[in-house]
C-alpha cells in the first residue's frame, strides 16, 4: 500500500517530461543510475573513486609497512624500492601513510556530507512544503549560515570544540547544510502544487507521509547530485583544516596532517608533501568528475552536450 | 539604483546580527574556561571567579549578548594574548595585505577564466575544449596548501626565479601608506623599482590562490557562452555576416558574463578561505596567517574578530557584486 501511490506521482511526472514515453518511469534513484550512461566522465570518476575507497578499506593488506611504525634508522630516505614513497621525519613509510590516511578523508566526507544531506534535505523539504513565514524566517537562517565561507565556518567550529573525528564532522556537515537545503526546498515549491499531492491529502495521509514518501522521490536525484559535489568539498576542507592543524590529532595519519608535518624538511624531503597531496589531488578529481558528469546529465541546459 | 543599494544594506543586517549570534554563542561553548585561562594555572578559584566577574561571564547570557554587541560596535575586539596588542589595531594594519592579494587573484582569474570558458564554448567538444576541461576540474581539485608548497619548490627553490615568501624581502621599507597596496603605494611614491619587486612577491601567491577561481570561472562562463550562442540574435547576426570574433567578444561574452558575475562575489569567499593555508605557507602577513596563527596559539580573541571580519567583507563583497550585475544587466535591477 505504501508503495502505491508513489509510481502514480512519477508516472505524471515523466508525463510532463516525455508525453512519448509509454514504459512508466522508474523512482528517482533508478532515474539516477540511468544518468550515468548520459556521460563517459561520471564512469570515469566512479571507477577512481572505486579503486580509493577499496586502497582504502585494504589498507592494511596493502600497506607494506605499519604507517605508525618509527624507524630512526630509515629517517627521511629518499622514494626507492624498499619504500616506494620514501619515508618522513620519523622514519614512518610515506606510502603506508598515504593509504591509511585516505580512511579518515573517506570516513569524515562521507558522514558529514551524508548528515549534510539528511540535515539539509529535511529542511528544505519541511520548509518548502510548509511555506508561509516558517519558510521565509527557515531561509534566513540558511542565508545567515551561508554567509560565511565554508572553510572559515568549519574552522572556527573546530577550534573552539577541539580538533576530534566527531566535531570535524558536526563542522564540515553544517557548512554544507545550506545548499543541502536549498536543493530540497526548490522542487518542493513545484511539487507541492501537483495533483497526486493533493490526492494523498484527500486520502487522508499525513503530511509526514506525504513529504517523505511522495515528494522526497521527486528531489533525490538534485540532492544526490550534490551530495557528491559537495563530498569533494568536504574532502578539501577536511585536508586544509588538517594543514591547519585542526584536524585529526596525530599520530593518525591524514593527508592534511602529513603535509603539515612535511613542512618542516621541505627542503631535504619534498617527497612526504608531494604524495598526500597527489592523494588528495586524485581524490578530488574523481569525486568532480562523477558529480559533473552527473550534474551535466541532471541540468537540461546543458543536456544533448 | 539607490533604492536597489538601500534594500541590499536592510537585507545584510539580519544576516550580520545572524554572524554576531553565531560568533558569540560559539565563544560561549569554548570548553575551556577563558577566565580560568586569563588567570592562569595557578590561580585559585576565587581569583577565577574574581576575573569572571570583571569580564562580566557570571551574568545571565543575554545580559552578556549585549555587552558583546556594544563592544562590538565600539571596536572593541580584545586584544590578543600572543601579540600584547588590540586586535582591532592588528586587523586594521593586516587588511590591507589581504586585499591586496585577493584583488591580484581575482584580476588573475578573471583575466584567464573568462578567454578560457569562451573558447571552450566555441570549440565545443573539440580537442581543446576537452583540455580546458581536464585543466578546470584538476584546478578545483588541487589543495591549495599543496599548491603553494610546489610552487614555492619549483620556482623559488629549483630555479630561483620568485620570491620565496612575504609583500617584500627582509629589511625592505614598507611604502608610505596610501592605499596599502604595496605594488600601487610604491607606484605612487614614484618608486618603479620597488613596485616591481613587491610585484614579483606577489606572483607565487596570487597564482596559487587564482587556481581555483580560474577554473570556477571558466567553467561558468563556457555553459553560459553556450547558452547565449543559441539565442536567436546571434543566428540573426550570423545571418547578417557580422565578423565572428567581433561577435564573439562584444555581443555573446556580455550576454553571457552575468552568470560569472555571481560567481565573483562567491570566489572571494573562497579567497578569503584559501587566503588561511596560502599566507601561512608564503609568509604573507595579512588576516588568514593572523588567523592561522591565532589557532595555534589558542588565541580565542583575534579567532573571534577575523571571523567577523571574514564575514563582513565577504557580505560587502557581494553587495557590491549585486549592484555590478545590476549594472550590467537592466533586468537583474527591475527584478529586486
Amino acid at each position: 500500500m505504501s508503495a502505491a501511490p508513489a509510481p502514480t506521482g512519477n508516472g505524471a511526472e515523466a508525463a510532463a517530461i516525455a508525453e512519448d514515453s509509454p514504459a512508466p518511469r522508474r523512482g528517482g534513484l533508478a532515474r539516477l543510475v540511468g544518468l550515468f550512461n548520459a556521460n563517459w566522465t561520471s564512469w570515469a570518476g566512479l571507477a577512481m573513486l572505486v579503486v580509493i575507497v577499496l586502497m582504502a578499506i585494504f589498507a592494511p593488506l596493502l600497506a607494506p609497512y605499519d604507517p605508525l611504525d618509527q624507524s630512526i634508522l630509515n629517517r627521511l630516505k629518499p622514494p626507492s624500492a624498499d619504500f616506494l614513497m620514501g619515508t618522513d621525519a620519523f622514519g614512518r613509510d610515506v606510502l603506508s601513510r598515504v593509504l591509511y590516511g585516505a580512511r579518515i578523508s573517506l570516513i569524515v566526507a562521507i558522514a558529514a556530507i551524508g548528515l549534510a544531506m539528511v540535515a539539509g534535505g529535511t529542511i528544505g523539504l519541511v520548509s518548502g512544503y510548509v511555506g508561509g513565514r516558517f519558510d521565509v524566517a527557515m531561509m534566513q537562517a540558511m542565508d545567515v549560515l551561508m554567509s560565511f565561507p565554508s572553510l572559515i565556518l568549519g574552522l572556527v567550529i573546530v577550534a573552539l570544540l577541539g580538533p576530534e573525528l566527531r566535531n570535524l564532522i558536526v563542522a564540515i556537515s553544517l557548512t554544507a547544510v545550506p545548499p543541502f537545503a536549498r536543493i530540497a526546498r526548490a522542487p518542493t515549491l513545484a511539487v507541492k502544487e501537483r495533483a497526486f499531492v493533493e490526492a494523498g491529502r484527500a486520502l487522508g495521509f499525513s503530511h509526514a507521509r506525504i513529504i517523505f514518501v511522495h515528494i522526497l522521490p521527486n528531489v533525490m536525484s538534485e540532492v544526490v547530485v550534490m551530495g557528491t559535489l559537495w563530498l569533494a568539498t568536504a574532502v578539501r576542507v577536511e585536508a586544509s583544516l588538517s594543514f591547519i592543524g585542526l584536524g585529526v590529532k596525530p599520530p593518525t595519519p591524514t593527508w592534511g596532517g602529513m603535509m603539515r608535518d612535511a613542512f618542516e624538511n621541505i627542503l631535504d624531503a619534498p617527497w612526504i608533501a608531494i604524495y598526500p597531496g597527489l592523494a588528495i589531488l586524485a581524490l578530488v578529481f574523481a569525486l568532480n568528475l562523477l558529480g559533473d558528469g552527473l550534474r551535466d546529465a541532471t541540468d537540461p541546459k546543458l543536456r544533448g552536450e | 539604483m539607490l533604492a536597489l543599494i538601500l534594500r541590499r544594506l536592510a537585507l545584510m543586517i539580519p544576516v550580520l546580527l545572524g554572524l554576531l549570534v553565531l560568533v558569540f554563542v560559539l565563544t560561549r561553548i569554548v570548553p575551556a574556561d577563558p577566565a580560568a585561562v586569563l588567570a592562569g594555572e595557578q590561580a585559585s578559584p576565587e581569583q577565577v571567579a574574581a576575573i569572571r566577574a570583571t569580564l562580566g561571564l557570571d551574568r545571565p547570557l543575554h545580559v552578556q549578548f549585549v555587552r558583546y554587541l556594544v563592544q562590538v560596535a565600539s571596536g572593541d575586539f580584545g586584544t590578543s594574548l600572543y601579540t600584547h596588542r588590540p586586535v582591532v589595531q592588528d586587523l586594521a594594519e593586516r587588511m590591507p595585505a589581504t586585499i591586496e592579494l585577493a584583488l591580484a587573484s581575482m584580476l588573475l582569474a578573471i583575466l584567464v577564466g573568462i578567454p578560457l570558458g569562451a573558447v571552450a564554448a566555441v570549440r565545443r567538444n573539440g580537442w581543446l575544449d576537452q583540455i580546458i576541461r581536464v585543466f578546470t576540474i584538476g584546478g578545483l581539485a588541487v589543495a591549495s596548501f599543496w599548491m603553494a608548497i610546489m610552487l614555492q619548490l619549483v620556482f623559488s627553490m629549483q630555479l630561483d626565479i620568485l620570491p620565496l615568501r612575504g609583500r617584500v624581502d627582509a629589511g625592505v621599507p614598507a611604502p608610505p601608506f596610501l592605499t596599502g597596496l604595496y605594488v600601487i603605494d610604491y607606484l605612487l611614491a614614484g618608486n618603479l623599482a620597488l613596485a616591481r619587486h613587491a610585484l614579483w612577491h606577489l606572483v607565487l601567491p596570487s597564482v596559487t590562490l587564482a587556481l581555483p577561481a580560474t577554473a570556477t570561472i571558466a567553467r561558468f562562463t563556457r555553459s553560459s557562452v553556450i547558452e547565449t550562442l543559441q539565442k536567436d540574435f546571434v543566428a540573426w547576426e550570423r545571418a547578417v555576416g557580422y565578423p565572428r570574433r567581433v561577435m564573439l567578444w562584444k555581443y555573446v561574452l556580455r550576454n553571457s558574463l552575468s552568470a560569472t558575475v555571481t560567481q565573483v562575489g562567491l570566489l572571494f569567499g573562497l579567497f578569503l578561505s584559501g587566503s588561511i593555508v596560502v599566507e601561512a605557507v608564503f609568509g604573507w602577513p595579512g588576516l588568514g596567517d593572523y588567523l592561522f596563527s591565532a589557532i595555534t596559539t589558542a588565541d580565542y580573541q583575534p579567532v573571534m574578530a577575523t571571523t567577523l571580519a571574514i564575514g563582513v567583507i565577504y557580505a560587502v563583497v557581494n553587495i557590491m557584486v549585486d549592484l555590478v550585475q545590476a549594472r550590467i544587466d537592466p533586468r537583474v535591477a527591475e527584478q529586486r
